[in-house]
């Protein structure tokens, strides 16, 4: 999941997280695709950033997936004989490029 | 490594020149938690003297690496709940975490990440006193923030010798001055009147076996160095993730099946923290 | 734990280690086969193994521990291994050999009693503490007890509930009661480690029943205090409406549609002075009779008694 800006938020786009007034009610459930009307509202209640599914928005600067997996291999690479490590690094990596994948 | 080299870092480490001095508040408030007839109340009094000291401390207590579920919105509420010992700590701990934002950031979010960590594994783990271990979490890399302060050279010349070598920084402190961040931490933390729950976890938390009598808070400090370093938040003062001290490891006896699990509520607690500052000058935290 | 297994050679456990043993109320039996070790474990388990490495030739000791780790109802038997310090300079692969405690060889008999001991200990406070509090639970909360009727000083063993809870758990749902009984778990704990630490402690019955007891002199003012700080912070587990009305509608056992106070706490306090009892079921029991009392009261409110003999 990511987490953007109200502003970069476009139709489509799933969220990831529920988004909650200040008083803490649910504005909008978690799952709920965004639309033009509904980011519109969203804006008009002042809600500034959220947070959707996948990684729809590039960020400039930021890693590829394929660079971010060789970093944490690299990591790793001094623990490489410690089993339960190696099995936290590929749970790492999975969730990684579980998050992502554009659904 | 020459003796006499040691010991002479050794005393300018002691000495903590140049670290800021606690605010006095804090020696004040020790006294009074160790005299029994304090009352919540009196202590309470003494703190919300100094506002802003009030507001980093609730802010510090709501965070998402104390995880309260409600939010404690006054600080007598948080001395009823926390108890005087643990409010003390996180009094002394939150001057020493605002020293190392001015001074690393990147050491900061990686002190940060640790303690959210801690919390999660230590609610996980069931143990009875999860705030103090998050705050061990928080100040644990404070000894590299002294080396960086009191001995500046050898501070570059340690990360130097560590992209050289290929070796970890504590490999690389033990090289130049025959002593390293876990045990000028635990010097630190004993100076100022820090109980054993955290200087114990803050001295051996690359070493998490040598810990006499905070085994369990040991071991969690330990493994969330490793974890948090494993996900690359922040950055410790090198790439590598450290070993992971079996003992440890079995006393924490977590299951492959946990790991998942794990990942995801510290993802999502990561996410809480960001934007967390204790300067209460910057601009609030997003909506949600 | 008073029957313990030797599985090991005649000199495992030597003749004065047995005297103080016996002495101490400890039965032993001993074997010197593994297949006699085994039916004894399988028959008869015993309260705690004491082996010794190298036990029945090659690799009995780790048949034998593990026979014993395997079965579910065993593998809270304790394991002590007996060593000699040269055995450890090979390092042990404890997966192998999953024990309890070691021993190195030559031992004293004051030794071996003070593990057993320990391991006793270990055992009632690793299955007793209560999961949700991680306070102390009935068998402590009995042994606390009854040492303060041991003793020649006067204590109050006090008896906490939170009123209305049943009713604050349909409305507010389980997860916020939880929370509840966690906050006032903390308000006891910290109330008494500050005002009263000396003699007191603190124990989790289980469900929303707590018991904490500290010397007879300050039972007033850490029931006014518990109340107080209660006070203080019972108003973030409520809703803002429910605060404001002072009550809430809820259906009481009957189902019947009641008026329920906000939550509240209800402190009875036996005082224990004087030798009046010498059973914790007598405590318990006039504590049963005050509490009945102090819960008809609305809100907090805290009941001691002190009868006289």
């Amino acid at each position: 999941m990511q987490r953007i800006l109200l502003a970069q938020a476009e139709p489509g786009m799933i969220l990831a997280k529920e988004i909650l007034n200040p008083e803490g009610m649910v504005l909008c459930g978690a799952g709920t695709a965004l639309s033009e009307p509904l980011i519109a509202r969203l804006s008009g209640l002042d809600v500034v950033d959220v947070t959707v599914e996948g990684h729809p928005v590039n960020i400039e600067g930021e890693k590829t997936l394929q660079e971010e997996l060789q970093e944490i291999d690299l990591r790793f690479q001094r623990v490489e004989d410690i089993v339960p490590l190696m099995y936290l690094k590929k749970r790492i990596k999975a969730k990684l490029a579980a998050s992502r994948s554009t659904v | 490594m020459d003796e006499q080299k040691r010991a002479e870092f050794k005393k300018v480490l002691r000495e903590i020149k140049n670290l800021p001095t606690l605010p006095g508040i804090v020696a004040k408030l020790g006294k009074m938690a160790e005299n029994p007839d304090t009352t919540t109340e009196q202590m309470g009094r003494v703190i919300s003297k100094d506002h802003i000291l009030a507001s980093k401390l609730l802010k510090l207590v709501n965070s998402a690496f104390y995880g309260f579920p409600q939010r404690i919105s006054s600080l007598n509420s948080a001395i009823i709940l926390l108890g005087f010992n643990v409010i003390k700590s996180l009094i002394i701990s939150a001057s020493i975490f605002e020293v190392m934002e001015s001074q690393d950031v990147e050491l900061w979010e990686h002190s940060l990440g640790c303690a959210v960590v801690c919390n999660v594994l230590a609610r996980h783990l069931g143990v009875k006193d999860p705030e103090e271990i998050s705050t061990a979490g928080l100040i644990h890399d404070i000894g590299k923030v002294a080396i960086k302060m009191e001995l500046p050279r050898e501070y570059e010349m340690i990360t130097a010798l560590s992209l050289e070598k290929k070796i970890s920084r504590l490999e690389a402190e033990q090289e130049i001055l025959g002593l390293d961040h876990a045990e000028v931490g635990s010097w630190l933390a004993k100076s100022w009147n820090l109980p054993n729950k955290l200087v114990e976890p803050i001295a051996c938390h690359h070493e998490p076996q040598l810990a006499k009598e905070e085994q369990q808070a040991s071991a969690i400090v330990h493994f969330a160095n490793i974890l948090i370093r494993g996900l690359g938040y922040g950055h410790a003062g090198d790439i590598w993730v450290p070993p992971l001290n079996n003992k440890a490891w079995k006393l924490l006896a977590l299951a492959p099946a946990d790991i998942d699990p794990l990942l995801q509520e510290i993802e999502e607690k990561l996410w809480d923290v960001k934007g967390f500052s204790l300067d209460i000058q910057t601009a609030p935290e997003g909506a949600a | 734990m008073s029957r313990i297994l030797i599985a090991g050679s005649d000199s495992l456990i030597l003749p004065e280690c047995r005297l103080l043993l016996d002495a101490k109320g400890y039965a032993m039996k001993h074997c010197a086969t593994l297949h006699d070790a085994l039916s004894q474990v399988l028959e008869d388990p015993p309260d705690l193994l004491v082996t010794e490495k190298g036990f029945s030739g090659k690799n009995g000791d780790i048949e034998l521990i593990r026979a014993v780790k395997a079965c579910l109802q065993k593998a809270n038997i304790p394991i002590f291994l007996v060593v000699d310090e040269s055995q450890l300079q090979v390092e042990l692969d404890w997966d192998k050999y999953p024990v309890d405690d070691i021993i190195t060889r030559p031992f004293t008999p004051e030794i071996l009693l003070t593990r057993i001991r320990l391991a006793e200990s270990r055992m009632i406070r690793a299955f007793d503490n209560n999961p949700l509090s991680r306070l102390p639970g009935n068998t402590s909360i009995i042994r606390a007890i009854q040492r303060v009727l041991g003793e020649p000083d006067g204590y109050a063993v006090c008896y906490v509930d939170i009123d209305n809870f049943k009713p604050y758990n349909d409305r507010y749902g389980f997860t916020r009661g939880d929370e509840v009984i966690l906050m006032v778990a903390r308000v006891m704990v910290n109330v008494v480690d500050e005002l009263a630490r000396k003699g007191s402690f603190v124990g989790h019955i289980g469900g929303d029943d707590f018991v904490f007891i500290v010397r007879e002199e300050m039972v007033e003012q850490v029931c006014k205090k518990i109340l107080a700080n209660f006070d203080l912070v019972r108003n973030m587990f409520l809703s803002a409406e429910d605060i404001a009305v002072g009550e809430f509608v809820g259906r009481d056992r009957q189902d019947r549609e009641t008026r329920f106070g906000l939550l509240s706490l209800s402190i009875a306090a036996v005082t224990t002075g004087g030798g009046r009892y010498t059973h914790y079921g007598e405590v318990s029991s006039v504590a049963s009779q005050l509490k009945h009392c102090v819960k008809k009261l609305e809100g907090s409110n805290y009941l001691i008694d002190r009868r006289e003999t």
